[in-house]
């Protein structure tokens, strides 16, 4: 019996109170810890490319906000991005980019430790490209009290834009020794963006400069002397492909083109099929006999024609290597009783906007409503959320990747745009002509458009440069605008500075130019946001505030 | 199970040989009122001999000629020994136990103490009123039984989960609410703790809810339930036992007759579900009432009168058809829902001896839901012994194993939901469901959809057809449970006892998630492929052991026991997932089928010890004034870094009044009682530290990109701690007629940590922190009566009372920031406020409409350039309500009969509001019956579908003397349709002065100056954003159990070679009142399954949940 109970006693312990340190995992839980702690440098640098050009790539594409304002892209199904509703409620790209921002943050201190000067150069340019986004869109943000919630600073004030400028210039500068000075390589396969060439990140680097000198042109005091120091620099020019933009994969949604298959479902997919090209971005393709209109449109469905004998006419269009078939619908515009009720009511309405005519855009400014475009009425033949008499985007943007689709955060046809205005604007010397067709060259070849095309589009007299300041800065502006096309974030700020193409009348809706500030900001940090509201003109949070930038 | 059964009955005839000399018989009555008393066993002392009492009283016994003595035993008397002599007539006398009072109950650390001397309140439910209703799950019987418990089932559903809150939820509404206030469950002493690798009490997977841990124990094997509410009573748990603690003790064979018995029982229910939705069905899709469109769900359409015809795809001919569209006229859940079954079989075995006893349980459980292919079984092993090695030890022993596995089962909550799509996505003038059965295009099993709703296309749908839904998308889940204890009690002497404890829980689930193809368009599928195969599986082992020495002593006129005892805690849980969000091929469910760059994986573990000592001391002077302490250190944390240790004391006191005074004899008993506990819960030292992680899949096959953790730690964080005070009252008057115990008490949780979002400038998106308190108040109060007794009818009733109010006392500025108050957001159109004041469970809307401020219009909604209502902004928010009820009445009664018992359980909540997600969607997507016509005196809209639903005429073209209104009435008018509706309010002529009235136009008041629009935009805007407008009173009263139940007389028992015969009429959930009217069951209203993300468990919010079910049956229980 006593041996019974001893054993029993034994064991009860044995369960009990036996967990060695091999129980607890203790060596493994501890080493887990210290590991997630630290991340290599090749590892922040691709995540740092990957989030900020697809932040950006977001902005100029997949959120239809700021394409819509920059009248490229029209939406023909519900909400109102096409008269700008959605600029009415604040807006949390501050936070994502914030988001973005506290990576970057976490990287520099990283590769700090490590001495990997070059890395922290590039982080810091990325750094100093998000912040300018927020300042850029919403006027005085947080900058220099941000990024510091660890040493207690959990409710930061904002810098002044006037200050910001000139601090995200300094920064830029230091990021550019940085990038110099560093000695240790960068890794080719995960430099997504230059193949770990450091010459490129200067270029970047300085090139961004320009973007945001050309940005304050207007304030900077000393604005003229910096953009020509900074034009002297390397910038990104010259070398075959070499732009601030990444590939895509095309094997997740979050590695592919936002208008795949991985994303909306490719070119059957609603959101796809929702967007259409904006007229005015078609038409003023069509000016200028531009080959870019094919690569970025498919033709009309059923296209509206006078010519009664091509009523019913189906015909083929082969661009780009993707396939369509449209067909000819007749309408008499001189005798509007001869046509079917609803074709009438379209007549009476104004809608029917262009006829005889492969490619047609979308109205600016119309409600996002399918029957609204161009005249669209066969809703029951299932044009319910199409729209057959509005030309749907290319079946390109209906990749998940493609040697065309980027995620970009500049092209090098902006720095030459950039450089022609900096002549004509008198910042300084040189052709801005040169300038000016090197930026369309670039741009037409980045769309896939052959060279003996570009000569041809290049000896077109409407190409001219007429010569005076306004009417070039208007023709590099219009160029500029094309060229910016899917990177619309970069083309709305233009459009706000320059009001150049004179396109923003849009439908009488008052042109918004800025976001309202997160909620969350009022909410939680209204010390910082009322001192932010107070430099506005006039002083409230509103989306026609006018920012330092723009007074 | 056949074995078992003729193992059973060779015992039987065994006993039933036993030798025999005399016979004795007599009559058992009552001393107080000279009644007969059915059922008193009567047994031969040391024997397994024994009989019952018939319900005349009367008995008999084969005993040896001579000598002998008679055990007579009846619950609620006196267990009285009768020497037999040589008689054989024996009548007995017996009288009830004294007061009751020497009653023991099990608290906490399985410590038995007497239910006079508790200074705390505590309910137990024993195992009669468990298995009376027949619920096949042990949580949901207990409704409406106990007084200051809150139970919520998520569903309808008979195996869903219950939700359990003891005095209410003092959570912050930001810390995940009722989910995470859930009680520690202890079984037979070992605390199980919620160790799953989900971390929660409850597994649910895809919004499918597969029932709490808890909610597989059979009703049958417990013995009893013991709630403990406050924190005195839970203290000695430390942190664990911070929500209450449920104490659940399983049956085992002691206290039977000597020797074996056997029992059996089997009830079969069938469920059926009732109260559905009312839904329109006389217009179709479409977005007007002339023409037809096939893009979206919406039935703002052309009437279903067979005037309209269109394009339409036959699911059942499987081809476009043009003709007259008609309604289905069905309601499409009904049409859906079928009857369910379950089938609950239980054997058991115990034996009971002089050295111990034992008690062996087979149950097996099989239901059918309600929701068509979704099936659950269950099988449980339960094993209970005790044997006394010698007089001074016993070890006690018990082992469970319980199986259960659903080949499908259906989410029944959210926007995945079946029922969800049946609501809101089906329009009525598809075909009736039964003409969708063949969900497959033929000739393409597997393939492709013959779908609900067709794209003009052809074959690609675009809403799944809901069959397709019931056999493709399958949920399969099993969990294996293993759990038991092993214990010795050895008495060292007089007064002192050791207790050796160790309990063990091996928990392990797996789930399996199969989608076929289908959903993807077929031109899709070469680059995106189709179909989803997931496996989970999680593992949660834990050990807890304790070892406890006693001292009892007994000095003059002061009793002591103290006790001290030593914990120890080992969790360790992993799981693992497979997740193909595609497949290759159709059909072939298994990772290596996975499409390409479509396959994660992922695993987890985690190790947690826990080491605590603790300690009770109580002493009791003359049996009247009763002082109790006792004290815990916890020491938790595993690394030395993340080390920690916490105390949490309580005290309690109470006197027995009735023995310090003499009272006037209809006192049978008044005590006094207070109790104070301060428990906390366990935070162990965090590292404040950026820690990365990578994203999952890689940006390429040579690329990998990685993620911050921004979350960052208060260096001031201090541990969380649950203050509760009680006062109580027991009073058992006229005999135990009325029986009425009150109990006001009061809990603060102080320093609740959480995570708080902070300024995203910070660099951070969220910092832990502590948030604040919150302070519950309330009163419980639990009443017996027994206004009937005598020979043939005994009547008892037993009411609960539960109210209780929590409130938001301070709160930290960190959290706050400058503005005083935060708002979180709730399910999208709601939110809840976090503000000094605030009441636990408001919740806000989160869209208020804009109105005039001040003039003659003061009040009235303010349109926008469109006619429509404008949000107004935060600062305007209104409370909708608050979803708790302001008290709970739990009615419980039972009628007995000679043999028959009648017994009902009701619950009655009253109070509280919820928000009708269901109304929100039935209204946009125009299926509500509200949406047809604004009726009469709506103070929103007016207008109607067409003019047979009273739409307006649309006005001229350009008629208005405003550009904004012709802008936007022109494009919209109609002269052939009368569709024109409007808002309700006024409109500021741009840029006027909005001081001057003048400047304001009344929308309505002068038809051609009216911002029309058609009910699809005018109505369905109205109530999409502003959740203020369908919030309804959540009053409700549920007739939750009814049993008839019928005992067979002894003597037609025994001559069917059996002791005792039951048969039960069951009736659960038979009929519900709601004051709203409503179709719809207030108590699920969770916007998901208790699982994830900042909704988990978000009470208050109603959306496509299965309608209220009823469950009808019968129980037989045989006894050998």
């Amino acid at each position: 019996m006593k041996n019974i109970l001893k054993s029993i006693f034994a064991l009860t312990l044995l369960v009990g109170v036996s967990c060695s340190d091999d129980d607890l995992r203790k060596h493994d839980v501890l080493a887990q810890k210290n590991a997630i702690e630290n991340q290599a440098d090749p590892i922040l640098l691709s995540t740092i490319i990957t989030n900020s050009t697809l932040f950006y790539q977001n902005l100029g594409w997949g959120d239809s906000r700021l394409p819509s304002a920059a009248q490229v892209m029209m939406k023909n199904y519900q909400g109102g991005d096409n008269i700008y509703s959605s600029f009415k409620a604040p807006s949390d790209d501050l936070n994502n980019a914030m988001n973005m921002l506290k990576y970057v943050q976490v990287a520099i201190d990283r590769a700090n430790e490590r001495g990997s000067n070059t890395h922290v150069g590039i982080f810091k340019t990325f750094k100093v490209l998000m912040f300018s986004f927020m300042t850029d869109f919403y006027g005085d943000v947080y900058y220099s009290q941000a990024l510091q919630g660890r040493e207690g600073i959990l409710y930061p004030q904002y810098d002044k834009q006037s200050d910001l400028y000139v601090a995200l210039l300094a920064e830029l500068d230091e990021a550019a020794t940085l990038i110099s000075s560093g000695n240790e390589s960068i890794s080719p396969t995960y430099d997504l963006m230059f193949g770990g060439d450091k010459s490129q990140w200067t270029k970047f680097n300085n090139s961004l400069k320009l973007r945001l000198l050309v940005h304050a042109s207007a304030k900077l005091p000393n604005a003229a002397a910096q953009i020509a120091a900074t034009a002297a620099k390397p910038l990104l020019s010259e070398d075959a492909d070499m732009n601030a933009s990444i590939a895509y994969e095309g094997t997740t949604s979050r590695n592919s083109w936002v208008g795949g298959s991985n994303n909306w479902g490719g070119t059957t997919g609603n959101e796809f099929v929702r967007r259409r090209p904006c007229k005015t971005l078609v038409d003023m393709l069509a000016t200028y006999s531009d080959p870019r209109t094919s690569v970025w449109f498919a033709p009309i469905e059923k296209p509206w024609t006078t010519n009664i004998a091509l009523d019913g006419v189906s015909f083929q269009t082969n661009s780009n290597g993707y396939n369509y078939t449209s067909t000819w619908e007749y309408v008499d515009l001189a005798v509007p009783a001869n046509n079917s009720p609803e074709i009438q009511t379209q007549i009476a309405n104004g809608n029917i906007l262009d006829v005889d005519k492969k490619y047609a855009g979308y109205e600016a400014g119309m409600l996002g409503d399918f029957k609204n475009g161009n005249g669209h009425y066969n809703t029951a033949d299932g044009g319910a959320y199409g729209n057959f008499k509005v030309s749907p985007w290319s079946n390109l943007f209906g990749q998940n990747s493609n040697a065309l689709l980027k995620a970009q955060i500049m092209n090098k046809d902006e720095v030459q745009f950039m450089l022609a205005e900096a002549v004509t604007q008198g910042w300084i010397g040189g052709s801005a002509d040169t300038y000016y067709r090197k930026g369309i060259t670039y741009s037409l070849k980045r769309w896939g458009v052959s060279d003996a095309d570009i000569t041809t589009y290049l000896a077109q007299p409407i190409i001219t440069l007429p010569g005076n300041k306004a009417g070039d800065l208007e023709k590099i502006a219009t160029q500029k605008w094309i060229g910016l096309f899917s990177v619309a974030s970069e083309a709305y700020l233009e459009l706000r500075r320059t009001n150049l193409p004179d396109i923003i009348g849009n439908n009488n809706n008052q042109f918004p130019i800025r976001f309202r500030y997160p909620a969350s900001e009022l909410g939680q940090n209204k010390p910082a946001y009322d001192a932010g509201v107070a430099t506005l003109l006039p002083a409230e949070d509103s989306q026609y505030a006018k920012m330092w930038l723009l007074q | 199970m056949k074995k078992l059964l003729l193992f059973s009955l060779t015992f039987l005839f065994a006993l039933s040989v036993w030798a025999q000399n005399r016979v004795v018989s007599g009559k058992v009555t009552d001393l107080q009122d000279g009644s007969a008393l059915p059922g008193v066993n009567v047994v031969l002392k040391g024997t397994a001999n024994g009989s019952v009492t018939d319900s005349d009283g009367n008995y008999s016994l084969s005993i040896p000629s001579s000598g002998g003595t008679l055990v007579f035993s009846f619950i609620g008397f006196k267990t009285q020994e009768v020497d037999a002599g040589e008689k054989t007539i024996l009548n007995a006398q017996m009288t009830t136990e004294a007061r009751g009072l020497d009653e023991v109950v099990v608290t906490a650390l399985g410590i038995e103490r007497s239910k006079k001397s508790l200074a705390y309140s505590i309910s137990d439910v024993k195992s009669e009123d468990l298995v009376k209703g027949g619920a096949i799950n042990a949580m949901k019987s207990l409704d409406g039984k106990i007084s200051g418990v809150n139970l919520t089932s998520l569903s309808s559903d008979p195996t869903s989960s219950v939700l359990v809150n003891i005095r209410g939820n003092s959570l912050l509404p930001t810390l995940g609410g009722a989910a995470n206030s859930q009680p520690l469950y202890v079984i037979n002493g070992v605390p199980m703790y919620n160790s799953t690798a989900s971390g929660n009490s409850i597994a649910a997977q895809n919004g499918v809810d597969f029932g709490n841990i808890l909610s597989q124990l059979n009703p049958e094997d417990i013995e009893s339930i013991t709630v403990l509410k406050g924190g005195s009573a839970g203290a000695l748990y430390g942190s664990a036992g911070g929500n209450g603690v449920i104490m659940i003790t399983t049956k085992s064979g002691k206290g039977g007759k000597k020797g074996i018995g056997v029992s059996a029982s089997v009830a079969t229910t069938a469920d059926s579900p009732y109260r559905f939705i009312k839904e329109q069905n006389q217009y179709g899709q479409g977005e007007r009432a002339d023409s037809w469109q096939y893009d979206n769900t919406d039935t703002y359409g052309p009437k279903l009168d067979g005037s309209f015809t269109g394009d339409f795809w036959n699911t059942k001919t499987q081809q476009w058809e043009n003709g007259p569209q008609r309604s289905a006229n069905e309601d499409r859940v009904k049409a859906y829902l079928q009857t369910g079954t379950t089938v609950t079989t239980n054997v058991n075995l115990d034996g009971n001896y002089d050295k111990g006893s034992f008690r062996l349980s087979v149950t097996d459980m099989k239901n059918t839901g309600v929701m068509p292919n979704t099936k659950t079984t269950q099988n449980s092993i339960s094993f209970n012994s005790d044997y006394r090695l010698t007089d001074k030890i016993k070890i006690t022993a018990n082992a469970n194993y319980v199986r259960t596995y659903s080949p499908n089962k259906a989410n029944v909550t959210g926007s995945n939901s079946i029922l969800n799509r049946l609501l809101f996505n089906l329009p009525t003038n598809l075909q009736p469901l039964s003409d969708m059965k063949n969900y497959w295009l033929t000739g393409f099993d597997g393939l492709l959809m013959n779908g609900a709703i067709q794209r003009d296309n052809g074959i690609d749908q675009s809403e799944p057809n809901p069959w397709w839904i019931t056999n493709e998308q399958l949920n399969i889940f099993t969990r294996n449970n293993f759990f038991g204890k092993i214990q010795m009690d050895w008495k060292l002497n007089d007064n002192f006892s050791l207790l050796l404890r160790s309990g063990l829980n091996n928990l392990n689930e797996n789930y399996e998630y199969r989608q076929s193809f289908g959903i993807q368009r077929l031109s899709n599928r070469p680059g995106s492929g189709d179909g989803a195969f997931n496996a989970n599986t999680s593992n949660a082992f834990n050990v807890v052991s304790d070892a406890i020495i006693s001292y009892n002593k007994t000095v003059s006129d002061f009793t002591f026991a103290a006790a001290a005892g030593v914990n120890y805690v080992y969790n360790s849980a992993n799981s693992f997932y497979t997740n193909a969000s595609a497949l290759s091929t159709p059909n072939w469910f298994n990772t290596a089928n996975a499409f390409p760059n479509k396959l994660t994986a992922g695993y987890d573990w985690s190790v947690r010890p826990q080491h605590s000592f603790y300690g009770t001391f109580d002493v009791s002077w003359k049996e009247q004034l009763f002082l109790g302490l006792t004290g815990r250190q916890d020491y938790i944390g595993n690394l030395s870094e993340e080390k920690i240790n916490y105390f949490y004391p309580s005290v309690s006191a109470s006197w027995l009044v009735n023995e310090s005074f003499v009272l006037p004899q209809q006192f049978d008993m008044v005590k006094v009682r207070l109790a104070y506990a301060n428990v906390g819960n366990g935070l162990i030292n965090y590292r404040n530290i950026d820690t990365f992680g990578y994203n999952i899949p890689d940006w390429s096959g040579s690329v990998k990109t990685g993620t911050v953790s921004s979350t960052l730690i208060d260096p001031n964080i201090k541990p969380m701690s649950s203050v509760t005070k009680e006062v109580g009252l027991d009073m058992w008057l006229f005999r135990k007629k009325i029986m009425l115990d009150l109990t006001y008490f009061s809990k603060s949780q102080i320093n609740q940590t959480g995570s708080v979002p902070v300024v995203p400038g910070s660099g951070y998106t969220s910092m832990t922190t502590n948030i604040g308190d919150v302070t519950n108040k309330g009163i419980e109060i639990g009443l017996t009566i027994n206004p009937v007794k005598s020979n043939d009818w005994n009547w008892s009733v037993t009411g609960s009372f539960t109210h209780y109010k929590a409130t938001m006392t301070s709160l930290s500025d960190q959290f706050l920031g400058s503005g005083g108050y935060y708002f979180a957001n709730y399910d999208g159109k709601t939110m809840v406020k976090v503000a000094p004041g605030e009441v636990i469970g408001n919740i806000y809307e989160q869209n208020p409409i804009l109105r005039v401020t001040s003039g003659k219009y003061a009040g009235m909604p303010l349109l926008d350039d469109d006619g429509k209502f404008q949000n107004s902004g935060a600062a305007d928010r209104q409370q909708i309500g608050n979803y708790n009820p302001n008290y709970i009445l739990g009615l419980n009664t039972t009628l007995t009969y000679k043999r028959f018992s009648l017994n009902m359980v009701g619950s009655f909540r009253v109070g509280g509001k919820y928000v009708s997600v269901n109304q929100q969607y039935m209204d946009s997507n125009g299926r509500s019956i509200e949406s047809l016509s604004s009726g009469d005196n709506n103070p929103y809209w007016k207008g109607g579908r067409d003019a047979s639903m009273g739409g307006l005429p649309w006005p001229a073209v350009g008629s208005s003397d405003y550009q904004e209104m012709n802008d936007y009435n022109d494009p919209n008018h109609n002269d052939n349709l009368n569709d024109a509706g409007y808002a309700k309010g006024v409109w500021l002529v741009p840029g006027s002065d909005a001081s001057n009235d003048a400047n304001y136009v009344v929308n309505g008041a002068d038809p051609k100056n009216t911002f029309y629009d058609f009910t699809y935009n005018a109505f369905g805007d109205v109530i999409w954003n502003f959740a203020g407008l369908r919030s309804y009173d959540a009053t409700n009263f549920k007739m939750r159990e009814i049993s008839l139940n019928y005992n067979l007389p002894t003597a037609l028992a025994t001559k069917m070679k059996l002791t005792n015969v039951n048969l039960s009429f069951i009736a659960r959930n038979v009929f519900q009142w709601n004051k709203s009217g409503r179709n719809e069951d207030p108590e699920t209203a969770f916007t998901n399954v208790a699982g994830t993300g900042g909704g988990a468990g978000a009470q208050g919010v109603l959306r496509a949940t299965l309608p209220s079910i009823r469950s009808l049956g019968f129980k037989l229980s045989l006894s050998f």
